[in-house]
């Protein structure tokens, strides 16, 4: 039997991330093509232990990796990709939950615990000899040939073909069905680590596709490292947002670990692991939670920028929709940040400390950046920073009977108005802002106080039956509120006009970004924001066809919906065409292919579901 | 140990699974997340009524549910699960504990997948489960008035089930079967 050849662990590699952890063994491995004497090429063959970590590194960029790996007796059970995406419901392996690689017997052979690329195959076979024949490059090495030739030592027959997890292979499905596939996304020192949940044979390989853009025309190496048992590594998913912004890896917010003493069900949401719905709770207590007593969230995810400087008035006043001039220390006012052709950048809240002190709290890692271009643009004097502040939001009926317990000037708060203040010793800036169109409040406070709050909030609400909520519950809320989503109702290329945030652009202002633009939307947008109320109980969901009713034609579609339990109907919010836009309008849903299957609805306010607040 | 009385479960699914309980049972029904249930009347008998999907439903009523249902005129199936079985471990507290080493033998063998937790599981909540190798539905809820564990579990399988328990407890234990 033969082993890939390991490299010293006392060998540093200058072009790759430094190791995460313990290594005990790491391989180099060459394009599929190399053939370098005495070094692994085109694929390797190594076994790790249950408790390992496999950390397969695309060395400079754009190069597919593909995955094979055998438990059970004998290696008998392999790694199968059709049962790993059934059993995840993902189509490509991500970390998080779920996040298991399973075997032919369904049983975990690997988990993804951090990937810094994202984008991956799961459908494809390793290339095979067939693939190169077929296009004139008979006798091309492949990743199945190079397989079959590292794992024949260990007694595995060969295949034609092997059914791997092609890692970094960026292939996607169109809306006809076909399989496309581009250059890697992936960045020199992307990764992927698995923990190995069984004693396994692996096979890794550098693809030796030099004819398409699988690995951009241009094979380069794969560098696989195995780290000891017994180590932690904190689970992640990388993140791009933009050019000129780092790779950042999904993180805990302060209030995660308390999250997780009552929740495993965890997801992915704009940078942070943020709970879906809480254990032997559930959804729906969740949700009546909100509207008849109180609920707290952790909304950590929003971005916090603060705006200094003499000059922070006047970048506020030109990059936000409303006018500011009457919002005095102590306010906040909700829009948007505009780009010069009226699109919505992020939707947030202005917080004013003085004028020459606010504070954005927004959605985007890129409002920094655009804020402080927008200065340097104009010469202005003024810093914008990010601040580091996590964020719980406490909403529902009894939300301020709860809070003056704690912080009693709580109950002079008007609505948009924020105070700074102390509960229980942990300073906290209070503002009564919310994402669920009930009475509430949200509360900023220090990473390292985190903790303390959620747990001094938890048990202030204990009699008021208060419950942590999840985003499903909180996803209804704010749907039945009439609430925005950025990406569902609004992107850089949706103005407020149609987006249903015309109310929160100040025309009269002398100038901001996008003004000229918008002159000209305002009269006529393409669409306009509405909700509807449909007959019957089905959901709709993001992108169905809104139709005029009878007819053939679309005139908008849906951009969120939900089941309101609250409203006893199924909800959604739409961006129709003017013409039929006004209330009562009687339009139909096109559900399923959007054919098959018609409901009426009638069109009414965005926002279903208003209480008092 | 020993129960009561147990009745095959009725299972109700369908586009308008949640119109036709919410018919039944009133609101209070779609206050119920996934697994989680409530103990209810229907035209006069007890009735359970175990949440399984968002328009799925699974009762367990001694009454003619097919018939109650279809009078509703409404889209949705109602029937007894003819492959299915039951069977109780009766007298649980009304919190399952929230360590192994605290679990009757035959709960301390099983194990869920996340995001659902078994230990700690409530009353009137629910877990689908494999205990060692049997795949079950655990349901924690009050029959007769006592909290007690339903299981769910195919009928080919309940003589496993049975056999297994009984290598716990020493023969000691005496189940109670659906009967259909």
């Amino acid at each position: 039997m033969t082993t890939a050849l390991r490299i010293s662990t006392t060998d540093r590699f200058t072009d790759i991330p430094p190791p995460l952890g313990d290594v005990v063994a790491e391989y180099r491995i060459a394009p599929g093509d190399a053939m370098v004497k005495d070094r692994p090429w085109g694929a390797i063959a190594y076994s790790v232990t249950a408790g390992q970590f496999i950390q397969i590194i695309d060395v400079a960029g754009s190069q597919c990796s593909d995955f094979l790996a055998f438990g059970g007796e004998h290696y008998s059970d392999p790694l199968d990709a059709t049962v790993t995406r059934t059993l995840t419901g993902l189509a490509v392996p991500q970390a998080g939950l779920p996040s298991k690689l399973f075997s032919q017997s369904m049983q975990p052979l690997t988990e993804v615990v951090q990937d810094t690329c994202g984008r991956h195959d799961s459908f494809l076979l390793a290339c095979t000899a067939r693939y190169y024949e077929d296009a004139g490059y008979p006798g091309h090495p492949s990743c199945s040939d190079n397989f079959n030739r590292v794992l024949a030592p260990y007694g595995i027959a060969p295949r034609p073909g092997w059914p791997a997890l092609n890692f970094f292979y960026n292939t996607s499905v169109n809306g006809q069905g076909a399989i496309a596939f581009a250059e890697p996304l992936s960045r020199p020192g992307d990764y992927v680590l698995l923990l190995a949940h069984q004693d396994l044979l692996c096979a890794s390989s550098s693809c030796p596709d030099d004819i398409d853009p699988a690995n951009g025309w241009q094979p380069t190496p794969i560098h696989v490292r195995i780290y000891a048992a017994g180590q932690t590594f904190a689970r992640g998913m990388g993140r791009r947002v933009a050019a000129d912004l780092p790779l950042r890896l999904t993180q805990d917010s302060a209030f995660t670990p308390s999250i997780r003493q009552l929740t495993d069900d965890l997801a992915e949401y704009n940078g942070f692991w943020v709970p879906q719905t809480f254990a032997h709770q559930g959804n729906q207590a969740e949700y009546w939670a909100l509207r008849q007593r109180a609920a707290l969230m952790d909304l950590s995810v929003l971005r916090k920028f603060e705006i200094r400087g003499t000059d922070a008035f006047a970048l506020v006043q030109y990059a936000f929709s409303r006018n500011l001039e009457k919002v005095v220390p102590g306010q906040g006012a909700y829009g948007c940040l505009l780009n010069p052709h009226g699109g919505i950048v992020d939707d947030g809240i202005v917080f004013c400390f003085s004028p020459t002190r606010y504070r954005y709290v927004g959605n985007c890692d890129t409002d920094r950046n655009w804020l402080r271009q927008i200065a340097q643009q104009k010469g202005w004097s003024v810093a914008v920073e990010a601040v580091d502040l996590h964020n719980l939001a406490l909403q529902g009926p009894c939300s301020r009977e709860i809070l003056t317990a704690l912080v009693p000037d709580v109950s002079t708060l008007s609505y948009f108005q924020f105070l700074e203040s102390q509960v229980q010793g942990i300073p906290v800036l209070i503002s009564r802002t919310g994402y669920t169109g009930e009475l509430g409040y949200e509360l900023f406070v220090q990473p390292q106080n985190g903790a303390a709050l959620w747990e001094a909030l938890m048990t202030a609400g204990k009699s008021a039956r208060l419950l942590p909520l999840g985003m499903k519950a909180l996803d209804r809320a704010r749907i039945e509120a009439g609430l925005l989503a950025l990406g569902y109702e609004f992107d850089d290329l949706t103005s407020p006009y149609q987006a249903g945030l015309g109310w929160a652009v100040a025309m009269k202002k002398p100038d901001f970004v996008g003004k000229a633009a918008l002159e000209a939307i305002r009269h006529h947008p393409p669409r306009v924001a509405v909700g509807l109320v449909l007959a019957g109980p089905e959901v709709a969901t993001h992108g169905q066809p809104v139709f005029a009713a009878g007819e053939r034609w679309r005139v908008g579609q849906i951009t969120s919906a939900t089941f309101s339990p609250v409203l006893n109907a199924s909800i959604a919010m739409a961006q129709v065409v003017p013409e039929y836009a006004e209330a009562g309008t009687a339009v139909e849903v096109g559900l399923l292919d959007g054919l098959k299957r018609r409901v009426s609805a009638t069109v009414g306010p965005l926002a279903a579901f208003d209480p008092t607040k | 140990m020993n129960a009561g009385k147990l009745t095959q479960p009725w299972d109700m699914a369908g586009a308008d699974g949640l119109v036709a309980a919410r018919a039944l049972f009133g609101e209070a029904v779609d206050h119920l997340a996934t697994f989680q249930s409530m103990e209810t009347e229907l035209e006069g008998l007890p009735c359970a009524v175990l949440r399984l999907c968002n328009r799925n439903f699974r009762l367990t009523y001694l009454g003619p549910l097919d018939r109650i249902v279809a009078e509703l005129q409404l889209n949705l199936w109602v029937k007894q699960l003819a492959w299915m079985g039951t069977v109780v471990l009766p007298n649980q507290s009304s919190t399952i504990p929230l360590t192994a080493q605290d679990c009757s033998p035959i709960l301390a063998q099983a194990s869920v997948r996340a995001p659902h937790r078994l230990r700690g599981l409530p009353l009137n909540c629910a877990v689908p489960a494999q205990i060692v190798a049997l795949p079950a539905l655990i349901w924690h809820h009050p029959i007769e008035g006592q909290p007690a564990l339903e299981l769910h579990l195919a009928k080919a399988q309940i003589e496993n089930l049975w056999r297994l328990i009984q290598s716990f407890s020493d023969g000691s234990v005496s189940l109670t079967t659906a009967h259909t």
